[in-house]
């Protein structure tokens, strides 16, 4: 008990956001309406990414946001604000592919050991299969890319790499949003980053504008002696 | 000194160590590590490069596009939620000053009965009084003729009032 005051009179010094959130459990409705301001791009990027439908991403995004609401009276800064409020929104997330999934409406693709789909698509074999592409690919281009290759990902793994990726939550937060061990979290992740990196060779080789990271701190293999 | 790094011959937990590197949540020791063998492991300085690129094309991802419809429906949705709130504690309010009128006579009906039975328990029947007094009622002949206590007192020390004194 002692530790969950310590970790809240914390949280509510260093995390404006659980501020906002406290002035919500004090009836403040435009604290209410900036936390949607802050989050709702947040929320709908993670989701939109996860479910790969945007009607849907949005009325989870809201549902998130009802449920926090709902929550208002009994909330405490025991964690940072994002971390519950994505809490929440795998929870949701999580409900809405069960849903689904029961529905049949979605072919749910990728496993838990991160293989290929069994569905696969076009693009996504041929670059596996280490052909390059006959050109480089523009932005809009690449982005499809991109959203093809998060879809070979199951949706725990998606998860992990949208709250890592776009929030940039630590491994201890992602395993607290998602109910899983820091060190399955860290799996996890590396299971989708892998799968990423195969998938996307020939993107990687081809070039995207990032610099190389083999900078002038590390020499040259041809410059050793 | 073994070099954490090599400690495994499988490329699974380079990866993960790479991984977990790239995003800062290995501790100051393994970090001087991995940071030691990439500078003499072009293989392993690969990996991490194609880790990191891979990572960077997320940023293609389409931003989501929020239109301020969306903000506005989503505070009236919690608008909505809020009045049903206020609306089920104002019913609650109202049922219940709607039931103490109903409460407060049922009590008195329910008393009713009750009263009447704790009255024929605990006060006196006429009746069991009659029965009661019938000794004096049948002699009360007798005495009206007795004109006081002391009489009766003196009546009593001679015996009259023993059982056999009938016979």
């Amino acid at each position: 008990m002692q530790q969950l005051d310590a970790a809240t009179r914390t949280y509510e010094t260093i995390d404006p956001d659980a501020r906002l959130m406290l002035r919500v459990r004090d009836g403040d409705a435009a604290a209410f309406e900036e936390l949607v301001r802050r989050y709702q791009g947040r929320l709908l990027t993670v989701l939109e990414n996860l479910v790969r439908n945007r009607a849907l991403a949005e009325d989870l995004t809201q549902d998130v946001f009802l449920r926090v609401f709902r929550a208002r009276q009994t909330y405490v800064a025991g964690a940072k604000f994002s971390t519950w409020l994505f809490t929440i929104a795998n929870n949701v997330a999580k409900n809405a592919h069960r849903s689904r999934s029961r529905r049949k409406e979605v072919h749910v693709a990728g496993s838990d050991t991160g293989a290929m789909s069994v569905n696969p698509l076009e693009q996504m074999a041929e670059a596996a299969s280490g052909v390059m592409p006959a050109r480089r690919l523009d932005k809009v281009e690449r982005a499809e890319m991109v959203q093809l290759a998060m879809e070979t990902l199951n949706e725990r793994q998606r998860m992990a790499v949208l709250l890592s990726k776009f929030e940039g939550m630590s491994y201890a937060d992602i395993a607290e949003a998602m109910d899983m061990s820091t060190s399955a979290i860290k799996s996890l992740l590396t299971r989708a980053r892998t799968n990423l990196k195969t998938v996307l060779q020939p993107y990687i080789d081809q070039g995207s504008g990032v610099e190389d990271f083999v900078d002038d701190s590390y020499p040259d293999d041809s410059s050793t002696t | 000194m073994t070099d954490p790094t090599n400690n495994l011959n499988s490329a699974a937990p380079d990866q993960e160590m790479l991984v977990a590197y790239l995003d800062g949540e290995v501790d100051a020791d393994v970090a001087k590590a991995v940071e030691e063998r990439l500078a003499r492991d072009a293989d392993f300085r690969k990996t991490l490069n194609e880790l990191e690129r891979s990572w960077d094309l997320l940023n293609d991802l389409p931003p989501p596009t929020i239109d301020e419809a969306f903000t506005k429906t989503t505070v009236e949705m919690v608008a909505v939620q809020m009045s049903q709130e206020v609306e089920k504690e104002q019913s609650s309010v109202t049922r219940k000053k709607q039931l103490w009128p109903l409460l407060t006579i049922a009590i008195v009906l329910a008393c009713l009965p009750l009263g009447f039975l704790a009255r024929l328990h605990f006060l006196e029947s006429p009746d069991e009084q009659l029965i009661e007094d019938l000794p004096v009622i049948e002699r009360v002949d007798v005495y009206q003729h007795i004109d006081g206590l002391r009489f009766l007192e003196q009546l009593n020390s001679e015996g009259l009032f023993d059982e056999h004194s009938d016979q």
